[in-house]
């Protein structure tokens, strides 16, 4: 009985081990990738070389202006994620709590925007982006991607603001407190996890996006790491040593922020999974 | 001004109590009116960007794919139907949405090893449950532009991955340029996607299995069911809303896929990675035919509305 317990807690970990194995495999070869050479790539695909030859992230960093699409990933993701944050907080509290008119119909529209895949806006918003002079600005995709992550958090807030306690906002009515008040004291406080949950998921997004930069951030002063990284494949895709430099660098940002909040990473989808 | 929230009788009591006490400055009957009215203001920065930026593109994609525009020259010109008489017979089309749904059935088995990996994750002794956790789900972290350059290298066919570890383990038969063969291409871009999928639904799964009382275990247990079948009986009609919710998703996000194919095989070889997105992308932007890409984006729009729609409405027939 107890060696068959044995063998079977074996069989588990050896099962979650390879599983292991295989998420982290390609993203280790590839960091040991970028810090070789072409040539010795060549010789034997897998495999460390000494000394290890940092000078491809030097030269991916500068000659291929990953400088540039570093600080543009930035830019857009942060000003992506602090817009979204500041039209649906109060929007969600609006037809959450106080309930204006309206707040159903409202909600059910805005709700239709998390299945409408980005072709069916694409087309004609590239000609009127053109006309109206918004294309290769960074304000341009900003207000694209906001829309685009809109409909979720309206989604995750009015599911976080309707567990709201409703005495908490009761009292505050009663207390005489406006609505810019109830919404900095009450509301924002009491709903931060969800606040915090959306900051990482609207970040890791936009980071990730590749259609709207693909069609507004065309020009090279302007692109994101994932359009100038794809951009980059095509120019310097004969070296492998620098294409791995340029995709660590690509991925390094976001394993970061991952490995710092994965709590709430978890969290956020957990809760969202349950709704 | 004539917003009146809709309130349940207990919060309206305690509200209009709350503005009685503070000079009114307009007076149209209920107490709480003037607190309301002006929350609708709230709603006005939302419904703005997601108008402009979201509902009127896609009124303008179904005016457009009444349209045969090729985007560079004078306006648009109305066709009427023709664009949908022409879809109904496009075989490339059909193939896109037949790659689509090969897509959406490979992804079944992301979910299944999700599950599974779960299963085993959730046993009360296992040790570094939230360390195996973060780094499987690493890859559901990364940009899809990444995940696609990183395993187009590992399918390289001289210096990638694979098959330097086929040939290393004397498995030199299997050897081939697995992106550029007819027959390999679509499965190893769905593998890849699948790398990406499974973390997620292990994530998922996890949560769901993590909150099934124990007691139902133990019940089952004293009525004789093994492990195997306390996982089906108990585990399995428990994770209900989570089996559903990512089969829904996976469907959404398979139909409107687009970013992998673009960066690991553009559609081929020939077109046998062609999906859906894909083919909006080529007609609208390459072949400048903006009107009839159009017509394939509201096509597709449709079928995952329709898709949607048929979910809910089995889930809540369920219930």
């Amino acid at each position: 009985m107890k060696a068959r317990r044995h063998l079977s807690r074996g069989f588990s970990y050896s099962a979650l081990l390879f599983m292991t194995a295989i998420s982290l495999v390609p993203l280790v070869w590839v960091l040991m990738s970028s810090v070789r050479t072409e040539a010795d790539i060549d010789a034997h695909p897998i495999g460390v070389t000494w000394p290890l030859h940092f000078s491809n992230y030097q030269q991916t960093w500068e000659q291929a202006r990953f400088s540039s699409y570093f600080l543009n990933s930035v830019v857009v993701a942060v000003a992506t994620v602090l817009l979204v944050l500041i039209v649906t907080v109060p929007a969600a509290y609006a037809m959450t709590v106080v309930r204006v008119r309206f707040s159903h119909a409202v909600f059910l529209v805005i709700l239709l925007g998390l299945m409408i895949p980005i072709w069916s806006i694409v087309i004609p918003l590239f000609y009127e982006m053109r006309s109206l002079g918004l294309i290769n600005t960074r304000s341009g995709a900003v207000l694209i991607e906001a829309a685009v992550g809109l409909p979720f958090a309206v989604f995750m807030l009015r599911a976080a603001l309707r567990d709201l306690p409703r005495d908490v906002i009761e009292a505050a009515v009663i207390d005489g407190a406006s609505h810019l008040r109830m919404l900095r004291s009450v509301v924002v406080p009491l709903c931060l996890p969800t606040v915090k949950a959306l900051i990482v998921f609207e970040f890791m997004w936009s980071w990730n996006e590749l259609v709207v930069p693909l069609f507004f951030l065309q020009a090279d002063n302007v692109r994101t790491l994932p359009i100038g990284l794809s951009f980059f494949q095509g120019r310097f895709g004969a070296d492998p040593a620098i294409v791995a430099a340029g995709t660590s660098m690509a991925v390094l940002p976001v394993l970061l922020v991952y490995l710092l909040l994965n709590r709430q990473f978890i969290d956020g989808i957990t809760a969202g999974a349950s709704k | 001004m004539s917003a009146i929230a809709q309130l349940r009788p207990s919060e309206a009591a305690v509200r209009s109590t709350g503005t009685a006490g503070r000079p009114r400055r307009r007076s149209n009957g209920g107490g709480n009116s003037l607190w309301a009215g002006r929350a609708g203001l709230f709603l006005v920065p939302a419904v703005a960007l997601y108008g402009a930026f979201m509902l009127w593109p896609i009124g303008q994609t179904i005016w457009l794919s009444f349209t045969n525009w090729d985007g560079i020259t004078g306006s648009p010109t109305w066709q009427g139907l023709d664009n949908y008489r022409r879809l109904v017979g496009d075989d490339r089309f059909l193939h896109a949405l037949e790659n689509n749904f090969e897509w959406v059935v490979g992804s079944w088995l992301a979910q299944g090893l999700g599950l599974l990996v779960a299963a085993l994750l959730s046993a009360q002794w296992i040790q570094g449950r939230t360390l195996f956790r973060t780094v499987m789900f690493i890859p559901a972290t990364m940009s899809l532009v990444v995940v696609g350059i990183v395993w187009d290298q590992i399918y390289d066919p001289n210096r990638g991955l694979l098959n330097t570890g086929l040939n290393g383990l004397g498995l030199h038969s299997f050897d081939r340029g697995w992106l550029a063969d007819q027959h390999t291409a679509m499965p190893a871009v769905i593998a890849t996607a699948n790398w990406t999928y499974y973390g997620f639904a292990m994530v998922i799964f996890l949560g769901g299995l993590q909150s099934i009382d124990r007691s139902l275990y133990e019940a089952a247990a004293l009525d004789g069911c093994g492990p195997l079948r306390q996982f089906w009986y108990v585990a399995i009609p428990g994770l209900r809303n989570q089996i559903t919710l990512l089969l829904l998703v996976s469907f959404i996000n398979t139909l409107r896929t687009f970013d992998l194919v673009y960066v690991m095989t553009n559609g081929g070889p020939g077109r046998s990675t062609e999906v859906a997105a894909y083919y909006i992308y080529n007609l609208a932007f390459v072949t400048q035919q903006v009107g009839y890409g159009a017509a394939v984006a509201v096509a597709l729009t449709v079928i995952v509305l329709i898709v949607t729609v048929v979910f809910l409405r089995l889930r809540e027939r369920e219930r």
